[in-house]
């Protein structure tokens, strides 16, 4: 008989991607070994073979965004040869494995314990709070089967209400939410006053339906993205006509929590400078033309961003736990907008690298990108971001940091721009470039001196370009 | 090697014997074969009352409500577990230093008696005494048929160590360590029942003293059934069944997942090789002891649990102190008071005589007593349940105090005081207690037994 091999407690969250299947349908596989790679946008697991035999056949493919529910099929092993059930037959063996594992009541004696819903080894490995294995035991609720809320999982008073009113048993909840008063924690009203959130918007799952802190985050980074589960009243969508709706998941949720983590925390200060790009487009067509070196406006760009990163430590460097970290290397991360989202891939070492190797690089990680075939390799390690916005007809954009860097470069749209000289009226292509700073670690003259430094190598390449 | 004093183990008693005996000007060796602090420091005081400490918090939290609080804790064992641990080496490692820093010889290993002057040592080596103080301590009894070796059968030690509360624990044995245990694991919300051979919970204790904690664990929802006694235990499936019989001979089973024997503690004598020291045993295998502690041999002396009743860490360390002056060649301190106490929730502590006991003695005694219901320090605490009681003698003079409620292990203290001292009920009335605190409550009840209480009804 076959053995399924199914998403066990994992701890992680909703949704996750099965990143690699470890081994091959047809491949000898023995119990504990690990045939497949989850990871949700925290963290990855392994997911072990539950007996020996051989991999007969996967329920999800390597890439596959799946929703990371307990006991959900992934594989089935098995002997050689022998037949695979489908997805639907095996939710019903599931369902059938669940009425038959029901408990049966205890009648041995007067004196016998009656049969908490905690009996056996899986119980006593499940996380719970003192209080829910109280309530468990009195209304007959088996904790292996709830889901839990509270710290490190553990299953809470509350989740096991909500798991008796799924189930359609009677719920004495004393958790209802009073409409005329909001319940919240003293720290979670500290955060909403300093956040600037009301309370009566954000959806209490602490005791007695209370507001938690985390509430307060979640609902904040929610509301950072614009796509909030709990909007202000007065943005409900509640009498309008939904046509569509998309719970953020995966990576998506991923760079929600990032951006808006990093939108709370740095204090944000943007800088803008326009500046002459017609000496760096001259070097550019010189490069092709006279060396033979195929390199876009934005290569040369990165390049004299490393240059500036060189020359101003403090840009290149991480703000974390209260300490500015300057940085040795110099890795330039440049945003892809990519099928699953903004996208950060990394170019290491800007600086060691001659102008058609760093052309080279980017359009090789922007293609993978777009392909959507990078690796997670290539997002770590950057310590400066650039954006280019021009793409998008923009001429400037308050970039949000890509934590825990302290800095982040828009390039704009490339316009002309009139410009003053001997009296009269000319046009030449600029760009204007923004430069938000965390301004915990920098102040607006160190914003002033980077971008001064900038429009120095992009007005005048040959300051840094001796070849041209 | 040589010395003028050998003290064979380094529980409280022990290492207080051999602190003392260096202080006093003696040339002392301290051997013990497993942990410095014995078991009060390993595996019994200290440990389960950091336990209760940790749980004490969960169990005001979750009751934090009636003062408007809201919280739901969740506990990880293991993480209370490994704190508990680190108070445990904290300390282990403070008495190993504080007996090097005294000049005491540490010893690492199990010493037999070679005749009334010789020890061997398992290492191979002999250590010649001219005098010895036997602390060798107790341990856990087992019950016939519930070997600490098979794994759902736990014993205190084993209970203390648990990383998970078992979602059943049947405890065998209403004693202070029955009551105690089922305390704490009912806190961490396992199901627990406790069977009870005798008719009543702890019974050096009467029973005013004791129903304010029978009514406390039995909200914790703990199930004590008495006058059963735990005869086997079979494994059915995932179920530990435990069988009791009654003295009429009516069986019940419980089915739980762990087990854990809790029927008081036995002396840990085997192996000593007692006979050659000439030293002798009681029928139960307790060390014969006079008041000095001093045994059936001349040079030997017994002090803490393996010399019998009291079985307490702080009457163990007396005793050390006793036995190491009076090797000293000083003359000994005399205990007129020993406190007990129990660390349930309420406590329950108690010195000297109670009423009952006062009377056997020809007394005719003064009783006052003052509940915590009167108390505004108790009220604020939540905590406003017990009394504070003092017996004294027809002069006036404190002979013993009984307390059930909050703090009781603390201020049974000022009773211990007025009972060593003879300190008068008149004195206690007069001595100024800071208001609002739960230690005015003895004197209320001085005030009381010299029927001039000013916060509670004078009879």
């Amino acid at each position: 008989m076959v053995d399924v091999i199914r998403i066990p407690k994992l701890g992680l969250s909703d949704y996750g991607e099965l990143v690699s299947w470890e081994v091959d349908i047809g491949d000898t596989v023995s119990k504990e070994q690990v045939v497949a790679v989850l990871e949700s946008e925290k963290a990855s697991a392994d997911i072990e073979s539950t007996s020996d035999g051989v991999l007969l056949e996967t329920y999800v493919e390597t890439g596959e965004e799946v929703a990371i529910e307990v006991g959900k099929p992934l594989a089935v092993v098995g002997e050689e040869g022998e037949s695979v059930p489908s997805l639907d037959e095996l939710d019903e063996t599931a369902e059938e494995d669940d009425a038959q594992s029901k408990p049966e009541s205890e009648t041995e004696t007067a004196a016998t314990q009656s049969d908490d819903g905690q009996s056996g080894a899986s119980a006593s490995d499940v996380k719970a709070t003192p209080r829910a294995k109280r309530r468990a035991r009195e209304v007959e609720v088996d904790l292996a089967a709830v889901d839990g809320t509270g710290p490190q999982g553990a299953i809470t008073e509350d989740d096991i209400e909500r798991h008796r009113s799924e189930n359609g048993q009677d719920s004495g909840s004393t958790t209802e939410r009073s409409d005329e008063e909001v319940k919240a924690t003293p720290r979670a009203k500290r955060r909403a006053t300093e956040d600037g959130v009301e309370l009566a918007n954000v959806k209490g799952s602490g005791p007695e339906g209370a507001v938690t802190e985390d509430d307060v985050e979640a609902y904040l980074e929610s509301a950072a993205e614009g796509e909030s589960e709990a909007e202000p009243a007065s943005a409900s969508s509640g009498d309008l006509t939904v046509t569509e709706s998309h719970e953020l998941s995966g990576i998506r949720k991923t760079i929600a929590d990032r951006l808006s983590q990093s939108a709370r925390e740095k204090p944000h200060v943007m800088g803008t400078r326009e500046v002459s790009i017609e000496q760096l487009e001259r070097v550019r067509d010189r490069l092709r033309t006279n060396h033979d070196v195929d390199v876009s406006l934005n290569d040369l760009l990165l390049h004299l961003v490393g240059r500036v990163l060189d020359d101003l430590p403090e840009f290149n460097a991480h703000f974390e736990d209260g300490t500015h970290k300057f940085i040795d290397e110099i890795n330039v991360g440049y945003a892809v907008d990519g099928s699953r989202g903004l996208v950060v891939p990394v170019i290491p070492d800007v600086l060691e690298r001659s102008l058609s190797e760093l052309s080279e690089m980017r359009r090789s990680l922007v293609q993978r990108v777009i392909d959507d075939e990078f690796e997670p390799a290539d997002l770590q390690g950057g310590t400066f971001t650039v954006t280019n916005v021009g793409v998008f007809e923009m001429d400037v954009s308050y970039s949000i940091i890509n934590p825990p860097e302290v800095a982040i470069l828009a390039i704009g749209r490339r316009k002309h721009a009139p410009v003053e000289r001997n009296g009269e009226v000319d046009f030449e292509k600029v760009i204007t470039f923004s430069l938000t700073i965390d301004h915990r670690a920098l102040d607006g003259a160190d914003s002033g001196a980077f971008l001064d430094q900038l429009a120095e190598y992009v007005e005048h390449p040959g300051v840094v370009l001796d070849a041209v | 090697m040589e010395t003028e004093l050998l003290v064979v183990g380094g529980g409280p008693a022990g290492y207080t014997a051999a602190i003392r005996g260096a202080q006093r000007g003696l040339d002392v060796a301290l051997v013990e074969d497993g942990l410095i602090g014995g078991t009060c420091l390993n595996h019994g005081c200290i440990p389960s009352k950091a336990l209760l400490s940790g749980t004490g918090t969960v169990h005001e939290m979750e009751t934090a409500s009636e003062m408007g609080i809201y919280v739901e804790p969740y506990v990880d064992l293991g993480e209370m577990v490994a704190w508990k641990d680190g108070v445990v080496d904290r300390l282990t490692d403070g008495v190993a230093a504080l007996c090097r820093q005294n000049g005491v010889e540490l010893v690492d290993g199990f010493a037999r008696f070679v005749d009334e002057r010789t020890v061997a040592v398992d290492d191979g080596r002999e250590i010649e005494f001219e005098n010895a103080v036997l602390a060798t301590g107790s341990r856990p009894i087992t019950l016939p048929g519930f070997g600490f070796d098979a794994d759902p059968i736990w014993d205190s030690r084993r209970a203390l160590a648990a990383e998970r509360a078992p979602p059943r624990l049947l405890v065998v044995g209403a004693g202070y360590i029955g009551m105690e245990l089922s305390t704490i694991f009912a806190r961490l919300g396992s199901d627990v029942t406790v069977v009870e051979m005798l008719e009543e919970p702890l019974p050096q204790y009467e029973s005013d003293l004791t129903d304010p904690v029978l009514e406390s664990v039995a909200e914790l929802g703990v199930d004590i059934n008495f006058g059963e006694a735990a005869t086997n235990w079979h494994e059915d499936g995932r179920d530990v069944v435990v069988t009791t019989e009654t003295e009429d001979g009516e069986e019940s089973t419980y089915s739980v997942d762990e087990v854990l024997v809790a029927v008081g503690r036995e002396p840990v004598t085997a192996g000593l090789n007692l006979g050659a020291a000439a030293v002798e045993t009681d029928d139960r295998g307790f060390v014969e002891t006079d008041e000095h502690g001093r045994t059936t041999a001349e040079n030997v002396f017994a002090v803490g649990d393996v010399a019998g009743e009291p079985m307490l860490a702080h009457a163990g360390m007396h005793e050390g102190i006793v036995a190491a002056e009076t090797v000293a060649g000083e003359d000994p301190p005399e205990a007129r008071a020993v406190p007990a106490v129990v660390f349930t929730a309420p406590e329950i502590a108690t010195v000297g005589l109670n009423p009952d006991e006062a009377r056997a003695e020809g007394i005719d005694p003064l009783v006052g007593e003052f509940p915590f219901s009167a108390s505004g320090r108790a009220m604020t605490t939540r905590e406003a349940t017990g009394f504070v009681r003092l017996v004294a003698a027809g002069d006036g003079r404190v002979v013993g105090g009984q307390i059930v409620g909050p703090e009781a292990s603390e201020l049974i203290a000022e009773i211990g005081l007025a009972v060593q001292e003879g300190v008068t009920l008149e004195a206690v009335a007069e001595t100024i207690h800071t208001h609002p605190t739960l230690s005015e409550a003895t004197m209320e009840a001085a005030e009381h037994a010299l029927g001039r209480a000013i916060h509670t009804a004078n009879r």
